[in-house]
């Protein structure tokens, strides 16, 4: 069944779409089908220079995890007051940049923002791939990996449970929930994608990719209708976690009593600083592949501005989230909290906790200007500074939290990061990558069936 | 010489005396050499036999003599005159620097014998808080004015050399004298104590104290400048300011006792524990008020279960198997019979650190080195904090005085223990005797404990510090000999942290239950009580409401380590005494 003779159960047609969701009018279903599919079958020689790249440096990260694990986490820089650094950092990280993928294909279908259509497949599949690497650090950080198992609840002959009043207990259910459904999110809205590349695939191994992922779609009237029902019901049930994941996360702070930890604004605090780096990532993502794959017909510069907007609105929130924080620390009763934030800004890490504010806080200003939201490059640079603020962020909270505990004896114990801890850092965004450079390689990373529905009807053009 | 049951099982050693004797026939002295040690003893003590073996025959004699340690007699005791003018006058230090030079024995090492122990290295100094190496302290003042900052490198020079070290600015000392510790330097002794530090003795021109014949320590003046090279100053307490965090406190001896000598520095509160005053810093005893039974381990009646968490491998398993059996009575916290506890009198602690080794050596904590203390990795499990205040200065005397204060801290076995609501596998608990347990073999390594412990007192061993095969091992031969076959020694990845001493209370449980008696107050002594020379620590039971510890945790003097969190600490520590300016301290 070729895609012109699919009906498409919707009520929306290409005249309610505002025109800024528009692609371009030269784009017919068959040219889109032939340009996303083109993507995955011709690759040319600038990926396989990137994907052998990044195996480079994941295989660097593997030898210095292999190091830390048969050496200790001594290995590390973490010191006694420091214990936790670089590695919950980069967990935080990942659980972050995989918020934006739900927000942008669940809460945005919701809420019917159909820009979301061009980009939603790419921050759908950041989403897993972030969950995936953000659950790596919680085992890479322990000091018994190979223990990492008894956080889950399994009966056993000695009846332990787990103590489910730790945070961190809480990530474990949080954060494999999260995957869970965000992978089955995934995987439900790639499915008529994944028949057209089984019935327009190039060869074998990309026809027989799609029929796994097609799960047997014929296009029949009453799959699409079960289709939207499934793609609503998982919009729905995905929102809340988009909420709750990264509340959760924060709490691993928020519930300790740590002076610049135990804070009650953490959970939206968290989640709109994870909203605001994923989607700084997905326009990283983004503006490479349109324009190395001659997409830019399909992802417009309009779809970007109004992902850039996101940030800054989100930007915003966190900007507001650091002035509340230093107000309370201000205004309430904790002198040691008081002393936590000037020492953040003012203390040994006054580098990072500067680098945090000018990335997150000032740089995303300049998206107050419409020419700056177009001009790709510059949007590019930007979103490289948001995630590095947002990488800061966490490491300021973390670190310099810790290194400043109430008791004063162990100050000036500073944190400073090894060699291999840089290398995991690097490894794990080689991991993300790798896993990202496959996919593109595999599935179509634009949804075929939602872009269509934006298309005019070739009839129509006709008339 | 003293009679040994059996050669000792680890070595093939010698008494000194034979190896003495092994080494004079080695080196061809013409002497008739006695066949052993016990002959050449024998022989020396034939004429003490001759002298004071009132008619017994030698073999009595010395038999007797063995057994009590030696034979005495009475001497008399020459008259002691004390004369008007000293004896002799210290020497006038020679030499052309602008400082003193203070050489003064180590706390540690002493004049350096100690040195090759890797206990005494790591432990900190009282002063400075620096472990495996030397320094030398300079007055802040005549640092400024060499442009030396803390860990800076400084030339010492005298007339007889010159060595380079970190400085340590220190206002306790003189602005006209540097000091350095002894005991470093060493060139050879052992693989622990070679190539550690300097020894300063070779800033010591070749004199001798007119008056004992020893060395002139206080004899030569030494010229100071800055280097860009030194050895790093390693030290385990960086900052000795508590900024008003109220760690160590004072209490001025006239509230204590208005108007007057106090009889007893340890007074009860006004208000009985749990009564509820409401008035700031009120204490109230730590959890677990109520006595109960069931938990002392005892002799079991006929027919009677074991409770759950009171199994030991002498009890037969199939008595304990079916947690369900056991009545919810049994073993239960409401029921608990004890609630161990510490007072520490810092008006005692003098900050010598006693109780860190003996820490070390009871619970057989690993030495790190310098590059992981550096990192704040020691695995102490207790730490001495030292603050040092500065005294508003009384009228009419000179500028305001050191005050230098000292806190052992701890484990508090706190009775809300912040780091127990975080593990997420339960790796530590809450006994029902009120202690903060570790379980080693159930920690997976999060570290959240540590992080949300206000104490800072949890260790973690970043490194396979129990390996023989591992480089970083902590115990090689014959330091394997030493360790506490009543305690686990634990691998890498775990976290660790004060118990009590737990061996110690179970061992002194035992015995009670083995004489079918009821614990007694001061059965169960922790290492670092028995240890400390003060006994400025106290251990014992807060539900026994006679035992010491019990009335000191109530006494005025008493507060709680950063009470504001409501942790409730188990560790109560009583306040310094602030002394009235001139009576000296």
């Amino acid at each position: 069944m070729s895609e012109e003779e699919i009906t498409y159960e919707t009520e929306m047609t290409a005249d309610d779409v505002g025109a800024t969701e528009h692609v371009p009018e030269t784009v017919t279903q068959k040219s889109l089908t032939a340009d996303c599919l083109r993507l995955i079958q011709r690759p040319g020689w600038l990926w396989w220079v990137v994907f052998l790249f990044d195996l480079a440096i994941l295989a660097v990260a593997m030898v210095a995890e292999r190091n830390q694990i048969v050496q200790g986490i001594g290995v590390a820089g973490h010191t006694r007051p420091v214990m936790w650094a670089s590695y919950v950092t980069n967990f935080v990280f990942w659980v972050g940049i995989a918020h934006c993928g739900t927000l942008v294909s669940a809460i945005l279908f919701l809420f019917r923002s159909h820009f979301r259509r061009a980009v939603y497949r790419v921050a759908e599949a950041m989403t897993v791939f972030g969950v995936m690497t953000a659950g790596l650090f919680p085992i890479i950080h322990l000091g018994r990996p190979w223990f990492a198992y008894w956080l889950f609840p399994y009966p056993h002959q000695r009846q332990l449970w787990p103590n489910f009043r730790s945070p961190l207990e809480w990530d474990v259910f949080a954060v494999s929930t999260y995957l869970t459904v965000s992978t089955i999110f995934f995987l439900v809205g790639i499915i008529p994608d994944a028949a057209a590349q089984r019935d327009h695939g190039a060869n074998r191994f990309y026809r027989l990719i799609g029929h796994i992922f097609s799960f047997g779609w014929t296009g029949a009237n009453h799959q699409w209708k079960h289709f939207y029902g499934a793609y609503l019901y998982f919009a729905a049930f995905a929102t809340p976690l988009v909420l709750s994941v990264h509340s959760v996360v924060s709490w691993d702070f928020a519930m300790a009593q740590v002076p610049g930890w135990h804070s009650t604004i953490f959970a939206p605090y968290f989640v709109a600083g994870a909203i605001f780096s994923g989607v700084a990532l997905v326009i990283n993502l983004l503006i490479p592949i349109r324009s190395v794959f001659k997409l830019e017909h399909i992802v417009t510069v309009d779809h970007i501005e109004k992902l850039s907007k996101l940030v800054l609105l989100t930007s915003m929130i966190v900007t507001y989230s650091y002035l509340v924080e230093i107000f309370s620390a201000w205004y309430g009763p904790s002198s040691n909290e008081r002393d936590m934030f000037m020492w953040r800004f003012f203390g040994h890490f006054w580098w990072a906790g500067w680098t945090m504010a000018t990335c997150n806080s000032l740089i995303p200003l300049l998206l107050w200007s419409k020419k700056v939201r177009r001009n790709l490059p510059l949007l590019f640079v930007i979103c490289l500074f948001v995630n590095v603020g947002m990488w800061f962020e966490r490491f300021v909270i973390i670190v310099s939290s810790l290194a400043r505990p109430f008791d004063p004896a162990p100050w000036g114990v500073n944190y400073k990061m090894s060699w291999t801890e840089g290398a995991i850092l690097a490894g794990s965004f080689a991991w993300f990558f790798m896993f990202f450079l496959i996919f593109i390689r595999v599935l179509p990373a634009f949804s075929l069936a939602e872009i269509k529905e934006t298309l005019r009807a070739p009839m129509r053009r006709k008339a | 010489m003293q009679p040994a049951t059996q050669k000792l099982p680890m070595f093939d050693a010698k008494a000194p005396g034979e190896t003495l004797l092994a080494l004079a026939r080695s080196a061809g002295l013409k002497r008739a050499w006695p066949e052993s040690w016990m002959d050449y003893l024998k022989a020396r003590w034939k004429p003490l036999h001759q002298r004071m073996g009132r008619g017994k025959d030698f073999e009595t004699f010395w038999r007797e003599s063995v057994q009590k340690g030696g034979v005495w007699e009475e001497i008399a005791s020459p008259a002691v005159r004390w004369g008007a003018t000293p004896a002799f006058a210290p020497a006038e230090p020679k030499g052309q620097g602008s400082a003193t030079l203070v050489l003064y024995p180590s706390p540690a090492f002493y004049d350096g014998r100690g040195a090759n122990k890797s206990w005494l290295q790591e432990l900190p100094d009282p002063t400075t808080k620096a472990v495996w190496g030397s320094w030398v302290e300079i007055h802040p003042e005549t640092a400024a004015g060499l442009g030396v900052a803390m860990g800076d490198g400084v030339k010492v020079e005298t007339e007889a050399g010159s060595v380079v070290l970190p400085a340590y600015l220190y206002p306790g000392i003189r602005k006209d004298t540097v000091a350095i510790p002894l005991g470093q330097g060493h060139t050879a002794y052992g693989r622990y104590a070679k190539d550690r530090g300097v020894n300063a003795l070779a800033l010591l021109p070749q004199a001798q104290d007119s008056a004992s014949g020893a060395v002139a320590y206080l004899s030569a003046r030494a010229k100071l400048t800055k280097v860009a090279a030194a050895p790093e100053l390693v030290m385990t307490q960086r900052d000795k300011n508590q900024h008003e965090r109220g760690m160590a406190r004072v209490i001025p001896l006239a509230e204590l006792a208005p108007g007057g000598t106090p009889a007893d520095i340890n007074l009860p509160r006004a208000h009985a524990p749990g009564e509820g005053s409401g008035e700031k810093g009120h204490i109230e005893l730590p959890s677990q008020h109520k006595l109960g039974k069931y938990t002392e381990p005892r002799l079991m009646q006929e027919g009677e279960k074991t409770p759950a968490h009171a199994v030991t491998a002498f009890v037969p398993e199939e008595t304990v198997r079916g947690p369900r059996q056991i009545p919810v009575s049994q073993g239960s916290y409401k029921h608990a019979q004890h609630r161990w506890a510490m007072a520490i009198d810092l008006h005692s602690c003098t900050g010598c650190s006693a109780c860190v080794v003996a820490c070390y050596a009871e619970n057989n904590i690993p030495t790190v080195g310098p590059e992981q203390v550096k990192r704040g990795r020691e695995m102490a499990w207790i730490r001495i904090e030292r603050y040092e205040e500065k005294l508003a200065a009384p009228s009419g005397t000179q500028a305001a005085a050191n005050d230098v204060r000292f806190v052992p801290m701890m484990c508090q076995h706190c009775t809300s223990a912040p780091c127990e609501t975080v593990c997420p596998v339960y790796a530590t608990y809450h006994n029902p005797e009120g202690l903060n347990a570790q379980i080693y073999n159930r920690c997976v390594g999060t570290r959240y404990c540590s992080n949300n412990c206000p104490y800072k007192v949890r260790a973690f061993n970043f490194f396979d510090y129990a390996a023989p095969e591992k480089e970083t091992f902590a115990f090689p031969e014959p330091l394997n000999w030493q360790l506490n076959p009543d305690v686990t020694v634990r691998s890498r990845g775990v976290m660790e942290k004060c118990t009590m001493c737990v061996q110690r209370i179970l061992e002194g449980k035992g015995n009670a239950r083995d004489e079918e008696r009821p614990l007694k107050d001061g059965d169960i002594q922790t290492a670092c009580q028995q240890s400390c020379p003060t006994q400025a620590i106290t251990f014992g039971d807060l539900l026994d409401p006679e035992s010491r510890v019990a009335k000191l945790s109530r006494a005025q003097r008493a507060y709680w380590a950063l009470d504001e969190l409501n942790t409730g600490p188990g560790v109560t520590y009583l306040k310094e005494l602030e002394l009235p300016a001139g009576s000296g301290s």
